[in-house]
């Protein structure tokens, strides 16, 4: 496949976004063309919905998508493998399985922490599980083959969990759950677009620095260790950011998958593998990708809404099998 | 005293004092003293499972010793912040694979990491990036993904990356340690790489070490050699004094003769049928 240069790539994916953005804000149950906001005597209710409704709507798909791509990409490159994903090690289960008790457990809540109660069992979930991945990282010189071990332990414990939380669950709190868990962006206002923003955007820039020595550990351990770079520090670093990326994300939208897979898959088949490349462009991609995808989500079934994390699942299974299968005949011929 | 001995006693040095190592209750590594020094060529031989792979680690600063200390240019291995002694050491293993797909030049580039990027860094690394590319033969794979290149072609693309990770504008002291660099390579290019690491050691204050298991390759182009056997030190001298059939039938356990090359009167070992 051709090598894009990523210099342009990077251009094109900014006024894709920009475009993108500017398309999803108009289009919904309400169509709000900016022709109506700017040039009609200003309709306050329109006015309204476009600043509280559309547009942190708009923003929080941009922001979810970054954490999710650019957490992807920093997950394969630590573990050195395209298949890497942060559901691989666990940690968008433990968010789920936080939320699903939230969800079944008889809890009275003050009424305001009720209404941020599953963002913030998932941030919880996925933060504990971070600290717990953290941990075994630091015994055993780090060595991922013992963290991908355990992220299948992990995963296996917490589906098992929230089989069982499923299972004493009534019809209601079921269903609730597995909206939930389908992956969502109807929960945005400012508040919760600020909360996940705060946390995105600072672990992605931070991610950004560390680019360079993700690419220096993709030589091997030892490799990277003679180059001077403490490993054991900058996996540790690593592994944390890629987990307040999928926290943050995950508190606010849900399970939403595929998007950490195919989209830095795609990057690095068009512009390679270099990490300070790799990460600003996944993030675009993956802001592009979500923007689509929750536009659709709105749209296709309207006025009534689509999880958008069902729909990413069902666009980007199948056509992630597809980019392995090719994959294969590639590697081979 | 002739030229090398002179050298030996002034040139700055890479030394281990009676190091060991353990692993749980078996000690891989045991008592071994040794000293490199810059413009000098070296190769540790031995068994398989002597620990050779073991001392490099420890030589190179990567595993701390249990017992005993390495010393670089006088100084503690323990004390170099890890950038100086990138820039003052590379290693290169006997094989690094990777999972994305990056060119031969990203690759090599890499091993310039350890210095800055900006104004006239910039400069020197790419001038030292294109010098050892065309040095190692490296400079027609430039473009190349190093995934679907040989086993062989890689190893040159290591020892680029190892290259020019100790490139530098004025020559200062080095030491340049390779596991097996010439395991997957023809006959032509196992020439070539050892003609070239003897040529730098001749013509900058580079130190080498490298683990082969030829051991004629050994003989050829090692100024000393180091014979490890379960974890011990157990000969070390020219390839003469090390290369001899005694010594070699009592640590290899092989039935194995040893006559001089028939150019350079170097000790070459032949197995017996």
């Amino acid at each position: 496949m051709t090598k894009v240069s990523p210099r342009i790539a990077f251009s094109v994916l900014i006024v894709l976004l920009l475009a993108l953005g500017l398309g999803s804000a108009n289009m919904g149950a309400l169509r709000l063309s900016f022709h109506t906001l700017w040039e009609t005597p200003l309709d306050d209710a329109m006015w309204q919905v476009w600043l509280n409704i559309r547009l942190p709507r708009v923003l929080l798909a941009t922001v979810v998508g970054i954490a999710l791509a650019v957490s992807g990409a920093i997950m394969q490159g630590l573990f050195r493998n395209p298949l890497a994903d942060p559901t691989l090690l666990g940690i968008s289960s433990g968010a789920s399985l936080c939320v699903a008790l939230v969800i079944v457990m008889p809890m009275t809540l003050a009424p305001t922490l009720a209404l941020y109660s599953h963002m913030l069992a998932a941030f919880g979930g996925s933060l504990i599980i971070s600290l717990l991945i953290y941990g075994l990282s630091r015994g055993g010189h780090g060595s991922l083959s013992r963290l991908l071990l355990a992220g299948i332990a992990i995963n296996a414990l917490c589906f098992a969990l929230v089989g069982v939380l499923s299972y004493i669950s009534n019809d209601q709190q079921l269903r609730q759950f597995s909206l939930w868990s389908m992956g969502s962006l109807g929960q945005a206002q400012w508040g919760t677009l600020l909360a996940a923003t705060s946390l995105i955007l600072p672990a992605s820039a931070a991610a950004l620095l560390m680019a360079r020595r993700l690419n220096l550990l993709q030589l091997g351990d030892e490799e990277a260790h003679y180059l001077g770079i403490n490993v054991a520090k900058t996996k540790r670093q690593l592994l944390l950011l890629s987990a307040v990326l999928v926290g943050a994300a995950v508190a606010v939208s849900g399970v939403i998958g595929f998007i950490g897979l195919v989209i830095p898959h795609l990057v690095r088949m068009r512009l390679g593998a270099d990490h300070r490349w790799l990460l600003p462009c996944s993030a675009l991609g993956g802001a592009c990708l979500l923007l689509t995808a929750d536009t659709l989500a709105r749209t296709l079934v309207s006025p009534a809404e689509m999880p958008v994390g069902m729909l990413t699942s069902l666009i980007g299974g199948p056509y992630f099998l597809w980019l392995i299968l090719r994959q294969k005949e590639f590697n081979v011929g | 005293m002739d030229k090398r001995s002179e050298i030996q006693l002034t040139s700055p040095a890479l030394q281990a004092h009676s190091i060991s190592y353990h692993l749980g209750q078996r000690w891989l590594i045991k008592q071994v003293s040794l000293s490199l020094q810059s413009g000098e060529m070296v190769a540790i031989i031995g068994p398989n499972g002597a620990g050779k792979s073991t001392l490099m680690r420890l030589l190179t600063g990567f595993l701390p010793p249990s017992e005993g200390h390495c010393e670089l240019q006088q100084r503690p291995l323990d004390e170099w912040s890890p950038r100086q002694l990138a820039r003052t050491r590379a290693v290169m293993r006997q094989h690094s694979d990777l999972a994305f797909a990056f060119s031969v030049r990203e690759v090599v580039a890499m091993g310039r990491s350890p210095y800055p990027n900006q104004g006239r860094g910039g400069e020197h690394n790419l001038r030292a990036v294109e010098h050892v590319m065309a040095q190692t033969g490296c400079d027609i794979l430039a473009d190349r993904d190093y995934r679907a290149l040989s086993g062989g072609e890689q190893q040159r693309v290591q020892l680029a990356r190892v290259l020019a990770q100790l490139w530098q504008p004025e020559p200062q002291p080095r030491w340049l340690f390779l596991d097996e660099p010439t395991s997957a390579l023809d006959l032509y290019h196992q020439q070539q790489t050892l003609r070239l690491l003897k040529s730098l050691t001749r013509s900058e204050p580079l130190g080498v070490c490298c683990i082969l298991h030829d051991l004629n390759l050994a003989a050829l182009y090692a100024d000393r050699i180091l014979l490890l056997h379960q974890g011990q030190l157990v000969a070390q001298g020219t390839p003469q004094e090390v290369l001899s059939d005694d010594t070699l039938t009592r640590w290899y356990h092989a039935d194995l003769g040893v006559m001089p090359h028939p150019e350079c009167g170097e000790p070459q070992v032949y197995l017996r049928r």
